[in-house]
């Protein structure tokens, strides 16, 4: 599938801005399952800087600074992206759970070594007892790793209720474990806190949903929303992706921005401004899938760069 | 230097001036009071309202006499003019900025600031003259030991500028509210009270003997002509405005008679303005209307100087998260 | 040369003080000074009664006068401690220094090989010579810093490492302070204090002088500058005046001469860091920051930090600002990571370790955690990444339940823990009332890493002025002394007896 993805943020402040400082990361990486055909971003005002460089995690950052006064800042990246729904696995075939804990805890190749980084504690992602408890239920002895995880994806998307003005960006796990609310960030979070608590390798991933209209409507433009969800980490296998919000596993419905540790490193756009005032923001997303474009082969990865 | 450094030396100066002010301010209250006997009991009020915290004040008291006046103006916290509020404030800032400073300024200042927070209300009022000396006095020190141990540089420089915009500020205050005192009871004008008063007024503005020297005899109008237009007198506001004016230009390296920037352009303004007039005019014009107008030009060169030198283009007034 | 050697000793012999089984930095156990402190004990011998105390008492005003304060932590706001200083020096002897300095220097260099490896390919990882697991638990591992190059490939430019004295006289590396060691003012005030007060104790002896830190600390800072075209602009940046070290802060800029900045005079603007002035924005090419990372910068860490610059860490992976420290270099300042520093010295430096870490028991290992936790009375316990003596457990002087607590709070968290045999740290005769008596001292040198490597001779000597008390630190009832590096042979006091005639 081809997907157009027109993602546009607007922020209106009540006094003029004198300085920002932003960092967005918006273009969504070529990984396995996923080609970025295109990316561009574009900002207004122009800003002052602008910079881009690659994170711990391989995403692309894009680093901008506006240092001339203004009400008003709009940035929309447009990505054409191509993807393709990941080979099934058997979630009996995986390892025992408890196998690839250990493995993880000593060990011997480079993709479990990397994916040690996703083991431990981060800033959204502390240990919380009961994360385990509720964990356990489903990594009973023995059992496969990813048929353990995909109960637990399940099991969370039956006892937590979808509420999207429950929380903050900043809800902590521990508050979502006690109300049982919680939005797909919520999830995520929660998720990977329980695989953790394990021992296990989870990572947090930012991206988009498309949403298909109902049969014989039309398709509503801008109605889409930035959508996260988790790997996990499975020997051979690699990081295979799980969605507590929707209880699947991500075909070519999901498009992948990028990952970290937890939302806090892959935060769309983060930023610290100056002046200002009251500040509101609108956002609007739209993925629309598109035939295969009238892309030739030499439009590989054509990623507009903006002059620093 | 650092914006900051200059911010917190300028208001450091300034709080220490407003402070020694509003000790002056009720010195003269005190020093009339004593002449006026109960009838003085109605001229306290005024002066809440030449410091403008009228509704502060009221907030906390319902009636303004000697005691309350003098709590509200010396001790209240909740007066952002008090003397230990300004005391409080201007040290600080000079905790701020101990590296810039000169070890004695920090001493005397720390002094000054624990001389009001040791004494109780009770106390002051009891010999309310005393304590109003030692305050003029811990000022006094203060100021030669600024002006003898920091170096004349662009920091003593904020300092001065600070402080002569503060003091004039001030002087025309005390003036203020000594014309609303003095001058309604028209029956009084020339009598020996009059003059008492007035006399009152300058030893308050520790001017007295200056002005002998300068006029002899003591009318209202050579009072005016003195405490605003004198070139040589410390409090006079003139002789501020040039002091403030050479500080100012020493900072930015500019030139008497043209301006670079907003605070060069008020302040020169302002001061010209004190070149090119005279005691008949201001009296014709109103004394009170002149002083209102005064304040408020005062009040520009203050956020000019801010904008100039202490905002500039981007301070952050706060910063926040803006995250989807 | 002919001199009467009973002579000498009977002169210098303190009857009345006993070194209690502990090393002693002045005496032997039989009460004959150490050959390097004959000089000093002789002097100090030949004091009239009461001269000590009354020549302490003048140190302690002139500390005073000299605002020479610290600020206490859970204080009222803003309290201002003066820092207890002791009047009686310890001294080093010039051919143990240098085994300490070229130690030190290894290290060093070992610790930033292995900083620079841990934010890059990770080499002794995959050489499983330093495991996985202590990586990527270790909080002050910054993923941000992940690929960044600092300039001149320097991460730990200042370093205060802390050493001690065993019985045996054997100097043991404690522990290493890469983040923000404070404490070097301390040294220099010292020294200034004991040369106002007492130069007579100089007299005969060459020591190393301490005074040229600050321009050692600015030609270091100077050298990791980006390239610009004038001399480069430094800055010191702190916290503001509530933090405890903020009177270092003063100090150390107004040493350099250079401005000291809090965060809201730094902006970054047109991809550099500038400052504030009366006279406009003016460029930042270096800062030695005072601040830990996760508050330098909003933008990267910390978001509610009022204290950092936003958007600096994007000017500095631009290579546009030099930061001292280089953020992420708090990796090595944990206990936990200590215990592999003779591994990292032999694995980057092909050599064995010269300064000896202290035995070092990892709670995080199962084998070492059940001997911890049955030994709990016999360890110093130690969080792995506090500093400033905090959460430290002695275990010999703990309740019972205190050892409880704490099997507890390593059964918790295993990786935050580590467990050190308790050591008999050596002791310096301290002035104590009207008489001398032994109290326990560390010492901590710092280390600067520019162009080349230079360490600031002795270093600051921290003493439990409590009666026998091993925590030296300023937050827990620490004083300090003044450290003496003989410069070269040791003086004896015959031969200087002999000159005075």
């Amino acid at each position: 599938m081809y997907y157009q993805v027109r993602h546009t943020t607007n922020y209106l402040y009540s006094d003029a801005v004198v300085l920002c400082q932003n960092q967005a990361r918006l273009s969504p990486q070529t990984t396995r399952g996923q080609t970025r055909h295109s990316f561009s971003l574009e900002i207004s005002p122009e800003p002052t800087v602008r910079r881009r460089w690659s994170d711990a995690f391989q995403n692309e950052v894009w680093y901008f600074s506006i240092e001339t006064p203004h009400h008003r800042l709009q940035v929309t990246s447009r990505s054409l992206v191509e993807r393709l729904a990941p080979d099934p696995i058997d979630p009996a075939a995986t390892p025992a759970w408890e196998r690839v804990r250990d493995l993880l805890a000593r060990p011997t190749g480079v993709a479990e070594r990397l994916a040690g980084q996703f083991r431990v504690e981060s800033p959204f992602i502390m240990e919380l007892p009961e994360a385990r408890d509720y964990a356990r239920q489903s990594f009973l002895p023995g059992r496969p790793i990813l048929e353990s995880a995909l109960d637990l994806t399940r099991r969370i998307h039956a006892d937590f209720h979808y509420s999207p003005a429950t929380t903050a960006i900043s809800t902590p796990t521990r508050e979502v474990f006690l109300t049982r609310r919680g939005v797909c960030q919520d999830f995520a979070h929660l998720q990977i806190t329980c695989l953790r608590s394990l021992g296990l390798a989870a990572r947090y991933v930012s991206g988009y949903l498309v949403t298909l209209p109902p049969p014989g409507k039309p398709r509503l433009v801008g109605a889409d929303a930035s959508h996260a969800w988790l790997g996990l980490f499975v020997p051979e296998a690699g990081w295979v992706d799980l969605d507590p919000t929707n209880n699947l596993i991500p075909a070519d419905r999901h498009v992948t921005i990028g990952w970290g540790r937890d939302y806090g490193d892959v935060c769309p756009i983060k930023g610290v401004f100056t002046g200002g005032g009251g500040q509101s923001i609108a956002v609007a997303v739209d993925v629309e899938p598109v035939d295969m474009p009238s892309l030739s082969a030499d439009l590989a990865d054509d990623v507009t760069i903006m002059p620093e | 230097m650092l914006s900051r450094v200059a911010n917190s030396i300028y208001w450091m100066s300034r709080y220490v001036e407003r402070a020694e002010n509003v000790a002056r301010f009720i010195d003269v209250n005190l020093n009339m009071s004593l002449d006026l006997g109960p009838e003085m009991q109605r001229h306290w009020a005024p002066l809440i309202y030449t410091t403008g915290d009228q509704e502060a004040f009221h907030a906390i008291h319902p009636e303004a006499d000697q005691e309350s006046v003098i709590q509200f103006l010396t001790f209240e916290r909740q007066n952002s003019n008090s003397i230990l509020t300004s005391l409080s404030a201007a040290r600080e800032n000079a905790r701020t900025v101990r590296d810039m400073i000169s070890s004695p300024m920090w001493e005397e200042l720390n002094k000054f600031y624990l001389l009001v927070t040791s004494a109780t209300p009770s106390q002051v009022l009891d010999s309310p003259f005393e304590f109003f000396t030692q305050i003029k006095l811990a000022a006094h020190t203060l100021a030669g030991v600024t002006e003898s141990s920091l170096s004349h540089g662009e920091a003593w420089h904020f300092h001065r500028l600070g402080q002569m915009l503060e003091r004039a500020d001030k002087t025309s205050r005390i003036l203020d509210v000594k014309y609303y005192v003095l001058l309604p009871a028209a029956s009084d004008i020339g009598t020996q009270l009059d003059t008492n008063q007035w006399a009152a007024l300058l030893k308050s503005a520790s001017a007295l003997e200056m002005y002998r020297k300068a006029y002899g005899r003591i009318t209202p109008q050579s009072v005016a002509d003195f405490l605003i237009l004198d070139r040589e007198f410390p409090r006079a506001i003139r002789f501020c405005l040039a002091r403030a004016e050479e500080s100012l230009l020493a900072i930015t390296g500019g030139e008497h008679g043209t301006f670079q920037n907003r605070a060069e352009q008020q302040l020169g303004r302002l001061r010209n303005e004190f070149d090119y007039t005279n005691i008949d005019e201001i009296l014709q014009a109103g004394m009170h209307e002149f002083i209102d107008r005064f304040q408020k030009s005062v009040n520009r060169v203050g956020d000019a100087i801010f904008d100039t030198f202490f905002a500039l283009r981007s301070v952050p007034t706060q910063s926040q998260w803006q995250s989807q | 040369m002919t001199t009467d050697h009973n002579s000498v000793e009977s002169l210098t012999r303190f009857a009345e003080y006993s070194t209690d089984g502990f090393y002693d930095e002045m005496f032997l156990p039989d009460g004959n000074p150490r050959p390097r402190s004959e000089l000093l004990a002789w002097r100090l011998k030949t004091l009239s009664p009461g001269e000590m105390a009354s020549r302490q008492r003048a140190a302690d005003q002139a500390l005073l006068n000299m605002g020479i304060t610290f600020n206490v932590y859970g204080h009222e706001q803003g309290t201002e401690k003066i820092w207890p200083f002791d009047l009686v020096p310890r001294i080093l002897e010039s051919t143990e220094w240098s085994r300490i300095e070229a130690g030190l220097r290894q290290r060093i260099r070992a610790l930033n090989l292995f900083i620079d490896d841990m934010y890059h390919g990770q080499q002794i990882v995959k050489d499983g010579v330093f495991p996985e697991s202590m990586v990527k638990s270790g909080r002050n591992f910054l993923q941000q810093c992940r690929g960044v190059k600092p300039p001149r490939g320097i991460w730990c430019h200042i370093t205060g490492t802390d050493l001690v004295r065993d019985t045996d006289g054997t100097v043991y590396v404690l522990e290493d302070n890469l983040r923000c060691p404070s404490g070097v003012s301390y040294v220099l005030e010292n020294r200034e204090v004991m040369k106002r007060t007492f130069p007579q104790l100089f007299e005969g002896l060459s020591i190393l002088p301490v005074e040229n830190y600050p321009e050692q600390l600015l030609r270091m800072l100077q050298y990791i500058a980006p390239p610009t075209d004038d001399e480069p602009t430094v800055v010191v940046l702190t916290p503001g005046i509530y933090n405890s070290a903020y009177f270092e802060h003063c100090f150390l800029a107004q040493q350099m001469g250079v401005e000291l900045v809090q965060g809201s005079d730094l902006v970054v603007s047109n991809g550099f860091v500038h400052m504030r002035t009366t006279q406009g924005l003016q460029r930042v090419d270096v800062i030695y920051r005072r601040i830990d990372d996760e508050f330098l910068d909003p933008l990267t860490f910390r978001a509610d930090s009022c204290l950092g610059v936003p958007g600096l860490m994007d000017v500095y992976r631009a290579g546009r600002v030099a930061l001292a420290n280089a953020p992420g270099t708090g990796i090595a300042d944990d206990k936990a990571v200590y215990a592999y520093v003779p591994q990292m010295i032999k694995y980057y430096l092909g050599e064995e370790i010269s300064l000896p870490n202290v035995p070092t028991y990892l709670c995080a290992d199962e084998e070492q955690r059940r001997y911890v936790l049955s030994h709990i009375d016999q360890l110093v316990i130690k969080p792995a990444n506090e500093s400033g003596g905090y959460g430290i457990l002695v275990g010999p002087r703990a309740t019972p339940e205190q050892h409880a607590k704490y099997r507890e709070l390593i059964e918790a968290n295993p990786r935050n823990y580590v467990a050190q045999p308790t050591l008999a740290l050596s002791r310096v005769p301290t002035l104590v009332g009207d008489h001398l008596e032994g109290r326990h001292v560390d010492l901590r040198p710092y280390i600067l890493y520019g162009e080349d490597i230079y360490i600031l001779p002795g270093g600051l000597t921290r003493v439990a002025l409590v009666k026998g008390s091993l925590v030296v630190n300023s937050s827990q009832g620490g004083g300090s002394k003044d450290t003496w590096v003989l410069k070269d042979g040791i003086p004896r006091l015959a031969d200087f007896l002999e000159l005075q005639q």
